[in-house]
């Protein structure tokens, strides 16, 4: 990638002796602050230090050299030497010495280290040497641009003649028969590999046949329902391999995670070698966690984030600096670009220029934007995850996040956009108030020490597994027997053709169906069955966005305010059986917030563990859950300012499911009334599922949350009155005082996907961090009942009626937290 | 709980579409009788009673089925039908000895002489979708050598036979110097090219010429007719009526329920229907041929013809009557 900071400098015409600035670390001989990052630093810690929670700090570090391999291609080497590049650095030596020794890898390394030379060096060596094919998959189109034009420049540069194309979505028709036949490496997605290769391979027989490497970039991107998905179509991508004769060997490259390993060897099924040892030196490094101050301490609401991510910026930029900063939606990049642009407008000074970029604008635009930076003409651009990955735009100093963006190797790679060499970088994280930003900026741990986010999939997960059978089905036909992943699926295979879309003959399974099915497999969507919202106003008709069918039942019910870009829109149908929801544009001071009664009933406890007073365990769960009606909640204010009653099908689900319990007695020795212990799990539970979802590095709404019985006789919801009611299925009130020695109150986190992504196994193991965690995050908020960031949202009569929310949830995770497991 | 119980609830809980209760083989609609047709207006007879035989042998099945169709096996699991048709056969209303007649290029495209050998070739398939999961299981056409006509129609009877197929598609491909299709350039033929490296096999195809009829019907009667299918072609320019012909539709189904449950009618239907449209590519062939050259007569759109001949490379003129042309 052109970011390399070795490939960089050469260009940028910097001394010959690059490391020399850092090898003299700021100490007193060497003020940081003559450094305009730092100064910038310490001037926002001298103005605004109460808002700053931590200022953490990355020291310089310094090159690790190592010589190029003696086998490698000598017009490579030349290439390189010309470009200033006169060694490699470890970390690409140790990559080079795996791939040629055949071992599968991953590579982990920060950003800017220099990874892509880790793969296009033996891949650009293997092709020339040997005719070698190799697929690289990124997980956007972008980013697969981005590495062609690198690959051509290194190609052209080598004087080499290898023939890189990108294959997706937008390759026209009369340029696809080149691609599959002259390509050498071809450059493409995972979902384009799904619907457009392989469902097609004997039309890439020859690239099949010599296909040698495959490299996947980004590889943390693949967790989760994604990442099972890309699992399987890997596997996919093995067998069809195979039928050619072909047994590729992989190289992945990954942000920071606590376990690349283990995810790589999931996402490809065989064993991989790692490569963690970062060799690139970086400038120091300096991350400030900026928490905006309380305007109500009672409720503990904090000013919005925005007009702080401004303000910084607009000092950075004032001193000079180039900055970028990240917004976590394309809405807020539009936001911030019009109050930076505004900002300016009033400035006397000559007027700074601002860019903006995201998703959505057309190619050119984004060129033109990229070139703009690289030339220094933009001194502040304002962009979503978009320009995160290895898009080239040059140098920068200061880069401000706009709220966290919901992963900490995420926050890194963003972060890694700025620094220059020799120069010490600047990174602002302005929390917004939701519970997890704020968890974080007052845990500065997590940036420090090591990491702690899990990349998790699941591809035996049955519905993927399924939909993944007939795609391969119609690729090739199943031997009996034949292993898909680890297992046989020959009693899978077997229910397909009873269902009419495979024939077994003479032990072979063979697709006869007049369809398509990797069509009808969507690698990022949840499962089939999305509603799409329908705009009517003004008689338009236009599809203005679609719902996963798990969120339909919450956003889309008849007088919801369905929000796009804040617009608010209200839905005045729906159609669930036609999957529409038919909405008008609207004017309202108030956005609706569906009820939901989620009711869990546990079916099979699969492991537990147990202190005698508390057990947290894992298992399979029946979840139902209705949705009987929505609350109007004014804006700003967020008063109740009205009801609606909901009639929708019940939602059922079976799905696996971690939880916790007290034992009753336990209970009535440490909470005076019963329904105040019901308040603290229900703020427990709240904490827990943030901890959790941090740790598993799900997404929030893929884990569930649910506080009931653990007999399924009743579950809590979060009543108007802010208090927790307890209800049976029915919808009849349950008073927990008379449940006798049956109130069994239970915390469950549960995998909000049918079946299950396997998220409950690895959250048991941690079982016991996530309940330490939650205690902190309660114990430490400064908030006084309880808040958004604790224990969720509270009204200001709590505080007035004595009752503190915060102090029943920090004795439920006590409880829940304080011995040793068995 | 078993793996189609915990599907169905997982394919609920996801509001996914239910899959059939029952297997899909009982769920097919029962073969159609034939219907009066609006079009022919003629009363189509009784079709062969439909008989399934669960007990015989998968041989034995093949073998009454090849005595239906007069074919032999030619291996397990392929059958062909092989017809000598005299050099005066008439389709439709058109004779197919004015191939012999045809004169050179007259398409747009140079033609190879037919002592070489034309192939009028067509697929039958178990779907439209593409990619590797269709099968081709009806494979054939009309070969003539200058003289005489030869229909050929080779026909799966079980998967295993496909690699004997692939064989046959080869040697036809070997013996023809022209071949003739509809949609061929599209569909059949990649179709075929895939079959082939499925099983590890190339089509010769170097030494072949390929026309694809639908592109020249497009250019002389894409704006006149309300679409351009072989079926409306046939009946248009050859005056050609099929007789309760099974739609190409439900080949697919035909195939099916052949290999599930050894129900032939269907099947049967579908050798008819495919010898049908291998006629009508010859059978075309002479009709465009008449309509390029006199659009005026054929109520051609003589400005189609006129830009696709330009675009191949052909000096036109346009006369009273007549196109001339010359490469």
């Amino acid at each position: 990638m052109p970011t390399d900071p070795a490939l960089r400098s050469a260009r940028s015409g910097d001394t010959p002796n690059l490391d020399a600035a850092l090898r003299e670390p700021p100490g007193p001989n060497n003020p940081a602050n003559a450094d305009p990052a730092l100064a910038l630093a310490d001037r926002l810690q001298q103005h605004y230090g109460e808002r700053i929670t931590a200022r953490i700090v990355q020291p310089a570090r310094p090159a690790r050299h190592a010589p190029f391999p003696s086998w490698l291609n000598p017009a490579l080497v030349a290439a390189l030497q010309q470009r200033g590049v006169a060694q490699l650095y470890s970390h690409q030596a140790e990559a080079l010495a795996h791939v040629q020794a055949g071992r599968n890898l991953v590579v982990v390394t920060p950003t800017a280290s220099g990874k892509s030379l880790c793969y296009n060096l033996p891949v650009l060596h293997g092709v020339q040497a040997e005719g070698a094919k190799a697929l690289y998959l990124f997980p956007t189109k972008a980013l697969a641009q981005d590495q062609v034009a690198e690959l051509n420049e290194l190609n052209r540069q080598a004087g080499l003649a290898v023939r890189a194309f990108t294959f997706d979505g937008d390759t026209p028709a009369d340029a696809r028969q080149a691609v599959r036949l002259k390509g050498d490496i071809v450059v493409s997605n995972p979902d384009m590999l799904h619907q457009g290769i392989l469902p097609h391979h004997t039309k890439w027989a020859q690239f099949f046949e010599g296909l040698r490497y495959v490299v996947i970039d980004e590889m943390h991107t693949y967790r989760g329902i994604f990442g099972s998905h890309v699992a399987n179509v890997l596997r996919r991508l093995r067998r069809v391999a195979a039928f050619y004769g072909s047994h590729p060997q992989f190289i992945l490259c990954s942000a920071t995670l606590a376990n690349p390993v283990q995810l790589a060897e999931g996402l490809i099924g065989q064993a991989v070698s790692a490569v963690d040892r970062n060799g690139a030196p970086s400038g120091e490094r300096h991350l400030l966690l900026w928490n905006p101050p309380v305007i109500n301490p009672d409720l503990g609401i904090r000013a919005s984030n925005r007009s702080q991510t401004t303000r910084i910026a607009r000092m950075a930029v004032q001193q000079g600096l180039k900055t970028i900063v990240f917004a976590n939606s394309r809405l807020m990049v539009e936001v911030l670009t019009k109050y930076l642009k505004d900002a300016f407008e009033r400035d006397i000074q000559p007027r700074a220029h601002i860019s903006a970029y995201r998703g959505g604008y057309l190619p050119n635009e984004r060129r033109r934007t990229e070139q703009a930076l690289r030339g220094d003409q933009v001194d502040c651009v304002v962009a979503t995850s978009a320009l995160e990955l290895g898009v080239d735009i040059g140098s920068l100093d200061v880069c401000i996040l706009n709220g966290y963006p919901g992963s900490i190797a995420g926050t890194w790679q963003r972060l890694g956009r700025a620094g220059r060499r020799g120069r010490a970088a600047l990174g602002v994280l302005v929390a917004s108030s939701d519970a997890l930003d704020q968890y974080l900026v007052r845990n500065p741990e997590f940036f420090d020490a090591a990491p702690v986010e899990h990349g998790r999939i699941a591809p035996d997960q049955l519905l993927i597994l399924m939909e993944h059978l007939r795609c391969a089905a119609f690729e090739l036909p199943f031997r009996r027997g034949e292993l898909f992943g680890e297992a046989s699926v020959d009693e899978h295979l077997a229910y397909l053709a009873e269902q009419g879309v495979l024939h077994l003959e003479a032990d072979r399974w063979h697709w006869m169906s007049d369809s398509y099915p990797a069509n009808a497999v969507s690698l990022r969507s949840v499962a089939d069955g999305n509603f799409l919202v329908i705009d009517q106003t003004d008689q338009r008709k236009e599809v203005l966005a679609e719902v996963d069918y798990s969120a339909a039942a919450m956003t889309l019910y008849e007088g919801a305010i369905y929000l796009v870009q804040a617009q608010p829109y209200q839905v005045e149908h729906l159609d669930w059986v036609g999957r529409k929801a038919f909405v008008r544009a609207t004017r309202v001071d108030y956005y609706t917030d569906a009820i939901d009664y989620t009711h869990l009933r546990i079916l099979d406890t699969f492991e537990t563990r147990s202190d005698g007073a508390a057990l947290c365990a894992r298992g399979e769960v029946h979840l139902l859950r209705r949705v009987p009606g929505y609350k109007k909640i004014k804006y700003y204010s967020h008063e109740n300012v009205g009801y609606g009653n909901i009639s929708l099908p019940d939602h059922e689900m079976h799905t696996s499911s971690l939880w916790w319990q007290i034992d009753p007695a336990i209970i009535d020795q440490h909470f005076a009334r019963r329904s105040e212990a019901l308040d603290g799990f229900l703020g427990a539970a709240h904490a827990l599922h943030l901890v959790a979802a941090l740790r598993s590095m799900a997404e929030r709404q893929d884990l569930g949350r649910a506080v009931g019985d653990g007999n399924g006789e009743w579950f809590a919801t979060v009543g108007a009155d802010s208090r927790g009611n307890a209800r049976r299925p029915d919808g009849s009130r349950f008073d927990p005082e008379q449940g006798g020695d049956r109130f069994v109150p239970t915390v469950f986190l549960y995998d909000n996907f049918p079946g299950g992504v396997g998220l409950s196994e690895p959250l048991l193991a941690l079982a016991g961090e996530i309940v330490q965690g939650a205690a902190d995050l309660v114990g430490q908020c400064p908030c006084p009942q309880g808040c958004p960031a604790c224990v969720g949202p509270i009204l200001a009569s709590e505080a007035q009626r004595g009752f503190s929310p915060k102090a029943a949830a920090s004795r439920v995770l006590t409880l829940l937290g304080a011995r040793a497991w068995t | 709980m078993d793996l189609s119980t915990r599907l169905r609830a997982l394919q609920k809980s996801a509001g996914m579409h239910q899959p059939p209760a029952m297997p899909a083989t009982q769920a097919l609609p029962p073969a159609s009788p034939p219907t009066r047709s609006p079009h022919s207006g003629i009363s189509a007879p009784d079709p062969a009673p439909s008989r399934r035989h669960p007990d015989n042998s998968p041989d034995q099945r093949e073998a009454e089925l090849a005595l239906a169709l007069q074919a032999r096996v030619l291996t397990p699991g392929l059958l062909l039908v092989e017809q000598a048709l005299g050099p005066q056969h008439v389709h439709g209303g058109i004779e197919l000895s004015e191939l012999q007649q045809l004169q050179d290029a007259v398409l747009g495209m140079p033609l190879p002489a037919s002592s070489g050998g034309w192939w009028f070739m067509d697929t039958e398939t178990t779907g439209l979708a593409g990619g590797t999961g269709t099968l081709v299981f009806l494979y054939g056409g009309l070969h003539f050598d200058g003289q005489c006509f030869t229909l050929r129609q080779w026909l799966l009877t079980r998967l295993a036979g496909e690699p004997a197929l692939i064989d046959c598609v080869m040697e036809s491909l070997q013996q023809s110097a022209l071949m003739v299709s509809f949609n061929g350039k599209s569909f059949d033929m990649p179709l075929l090219r895939t079959r082939a490296r499925l099983q590890r096999r190339s089509l010769p195809e170097q030494h072949l010429r390929h026309l694809d009829l639908l592109h020249p019907a497009r250019s002389a009667f894409a704006q006149r007719w309300p679409d351009v299918r072989l079926q409306t072609a046939e009946r248009r320019l050859c005056q050609f009526r099929r007789v309760h012909d099974l739609p190409g539709s439900e080949a697919p189904l035909a195939f099916l329920r052949w290999l599930r449950e050894g129900t032939s009618a269907g099947l049967q239907r579908v050798v008819e229907h495919h010898r049908n449209d291998v006629l009508s590519l010859a059978g075309l062939t002479v009709a465009l041929a008449r309509a390029f050259l006199h659009p005026h007569l054929h109520d051609a759109d003589a400005a189609g013809i006129v830009r696709r001949l330009r675009r191949q490379g052909y000096q036109v003129r346009e006369g009273q009557a007549q196109l001339a042309f010359a490469p």
